[in-house]
């Protein structure tokens, strides 16, 4: 169990910056995800903690140790691979005991080990199968169990569920959790999935274009975003973005939109009144978006009129896609709504959990 | 519609039967040449000029087959054509395979050029380096050995084995060598452990293919070696055409016994060598 650190960690190739001078720390026994768009650098940033990129500027530290000439094979840490990487001519057995005997561990230890993490991962009676014979959860539990079966101080996951059908990466989020609470070691996990992100974190770290965005816990992230990328990003359905400005009439503050005001709630004046006279974007999560029509399910919002362009049911919601004025919107409402596409909707909008950010800066007030 | 549709049609019947009398053609052009060797073979000298010529013969006997072991020095033949071939698949596959991981694995300064260069080698045709390799191995001390041949016939097979290899070490995702370097294996280690098991359908094809060259070549045997105990299975063949005389039934005799290991090595190495040669050729 080791904490990571990251000092102005730089990675060039080319004239191309993937990382761009980023500090981060995964602290010994945290969940930490790197979560981002393609291209926003968090693999890489993995791939420089396993040895398997050098960096190009800064350093890497893993415990007290600074690893940036270390191989991988010596940092102590085991990887699981987005396509899992088993070598396709070697039984599971051998696929699990590989690393081991790499590094000289008596065959009993082994045997041992192996078959302790073949236990634990349920993959007992695959042990003699070749990776060809192995359904893609089997696999992908294989390869888990190549990285736990070394019991290293630090775990790295390159997407290790994107290649899984949706069940069965609910499934194995969920056994992931798990494993984490189980083996208590620091885990760096990378995904382009912010449900994942969400539900395996303690800690979530935002990237974009080779910069950390934000960093912090799941729902504080998702609650208070810094700024309108890390708003735009996590949440799903996306966080409905109106260009907006401020006025103040007799003390009182109110977001004008282009087809619509609504008034600040007095716990949001102070920290708003700042942006008076700004270009801003307000920001909505659709789910503080209610139906007015619903009797009982939400009363003390703010009025907002649209038009209902596509109703979608998924079944303990139905997400409507409106547009309002010359800005669309998405809300994701009670399921006895009774919108239909193309007629007027009155909305009310919980004031409450209103985000406002500067168009310029992009920042959160 | 299905009873329609499984029913022969008289035009199937006469399509099918065309490419069966077609393949069958083929067959008897390739296997003629083959019927006429074995059949000479077991003739007597004398049979072998009769004309009209006799397809079965008159008097069986295999005389030519005792003759190219007790008269022809043909054991020495086979073991001198099979310790060059077999050194020469080995090693320039071993090599190859070795070079074909730098290429694929490697982004060095000056990698297009040099595999572009590689290729290159092979356009040149070896009628011209067969001079050249003359004066070098003379200079050397190596005419005239199995060790000279073994190094020109590398020469011709090491930068095919290293595109081939290379080719198949290609479809190696990169991943397996990462995740074996986190496992703990060293570069080399890798190679052998992990990228080399993976690609022996592809270097069994490569093995083939240069112990083929190397077991069916004449001319550099011819130009390179000069007296009898370092002469190969087709050089001995050659020799017995003589100026005055060709002993038809013993060269037919030398030809069949000569193409027979490459024969045998197909029959067997067949499955891996398609398994090679299509190897990445679907996405799997």
């Amino acid at each position: 169990m080791a904490e990571i650190r990251l000092v102005e960690v730089t990675k060039r190739f080319g004239s191309n910056t993937a990382v761009d001078r980023i500090n981060l720390t995964a602290q010994e026994k945290e969940f930490l995800v790197l979560v981002g768009p393609s291209g926003c650098g968090k693999t890489t940033t993995l791939r420089m903690i396993a040895g398997l990129e050098e960096t190009t500027e800064g350093e890497v530290y893993i415990g007290n140790r600074m690893v940036n000439n270390v191989p991988p094979k010596d940092r102590d840490i085991a990887m699981v691979f987005q396509n899992y990487a088993l070598y396709p001519h070697m039984s599971v057995y051998k696929n699990l005991a590989f690393g081991l005997k790499q590094r000289k561990f008596p065959r009993s230890e082994i045997n041992l080990r192996v078959t302790e993490v073949a236990h634990m991962l349920g993959i007992k009676e695959l042990l003699k199968r070749k990776p060809k014979e192995l359904s893609g959860g089997q696999r992908q539990r294989v390869a888990m169990g190549r990285a736990i079966v070394r019991k290293p101080e630090v775990f790295l996951f390159d997407e290790p569920l994107s290649n899984l059908d949706a069940k069965l990466r609910v499934q194995m989020r969920g056994e992931l959790g798990k494993l984490h609470r189980q083996l208590e070691t620091t885990i760096v996990y990378v995904t382009h999935d912010q449900i994942e992100a969400m539900t395996l974190a303690d800690r979530i770290v935002v990237m974009h274009n080779g910069i950390i965005m934000q960093s912090g816990a799941p729902m504080d992230v998702y609650n208070n975003p810094k700024n309108l990328f890390v708003a735009g990003f996590i949440g799903s359905p996306a966080m409905n973005f109106f260009d907006v400005r401020i006025t103040a009439e007799k003390g009182t503050l109110r977001v004008n939109g282009d087809n619509f005001q609504l008034t600040i709630p007095a716990g949001l004046q102070d920290r708003f009144l700042q942006a008076k006279d700004r270009e801003l974007v307000l920001g909505i999560r659709p789910e503080h978006i209610y139906d007015r029509s619903i009797k009982g399910s939400f009363a003390g919002g703010e009025p907002l009129k649209a038009t209902v362009e596509v109703v979608e049911p998924i079944g303990s919601q139905v997400i409507l896609l409106a547009s309002c004025g010359s800005e669309n919107l998405t809300a994701c409402v009670d399921p006895q709504t009774r919108a239909k596409p193309n007629a007027a909707i009155e909305f009310l909008v919980d004031t409450n959990h209103l985000h406002l950010f500067d168009k310029q800066t992009e920042k959160a007030y | 519609m299905r009873m329609e549709a499984a029913k022969i049609r008289p035009g199937d019947v006469i399509a099918k039967t065309l490419i069966w009398v077609f393949l069958i053609l083929v067959c008897i052009y390739c296997l003629i040449p083959f019927a006429w060797m074995l059949s000479t073979s077991l003739k007597t000298e004398a049979e072998a000029f009769r004309m009209p010529p006799t397809w079965i013969p008159l008097k069986l006997t295999v005389d030519s087959y005792i003759g190219i072991w007790v008269r022809k020095n043909f054991g020495i033949y086979f073991f001198n054509s099979t310790v060059i071939s077999l050194a020469t698949a080995a090693l320039s596959t071993f090599f190859g395979a070795l070079a074909g991981y730098g290429f694929s694995r490697f982004f060095f300064k000056g990698r297009r050029f040099l595999i572009g260069f590689f290729l290159a080698t092979q356009m040149l045709p070896g009628v011209l380096l067969v001079g050249p390799y003359f004066k070098i191995l003379s200079k050397v001390g190596l005419y005239d050995t199995r060790t000279g041949l073994i190094i020109a016939f590398l020469t011709i097979c090491l930068p095919f084995s290293t595109w081939m290899m290379k080719g198949f070490i290609d479809k190696v995702p990169d991943e397996l060598d990462q995740s074996a370097m986190v496992d703990g294996c060293s570069r080399l280690g890798i190679f052998f452990k992990i990228v080399l098991p993976i690609v022996a359908p592809g270097m069994v094809a490569t093995i083939l293919f240069a112990f083929l060259l190397a077991w069916g070549d004449l001319l550099w045997a011819l130009c390179l070696t000069s007296s009898e105990p370092m002469i190969t299975v087709t050089l001995g063949i050659a020799r017995t055409v003589g100026e005055f005389r060709i002993i038809w039934p013993m060269l037919m005799a030398g030809s069949l016994v000569g193409g027979m290991p490459a024969i045998i090595l197909y029959v067997f190495l067949q499955r891996l060598l398609v398994q090679g040669l299509t190897a990445g050729a679907v996405k799997e």
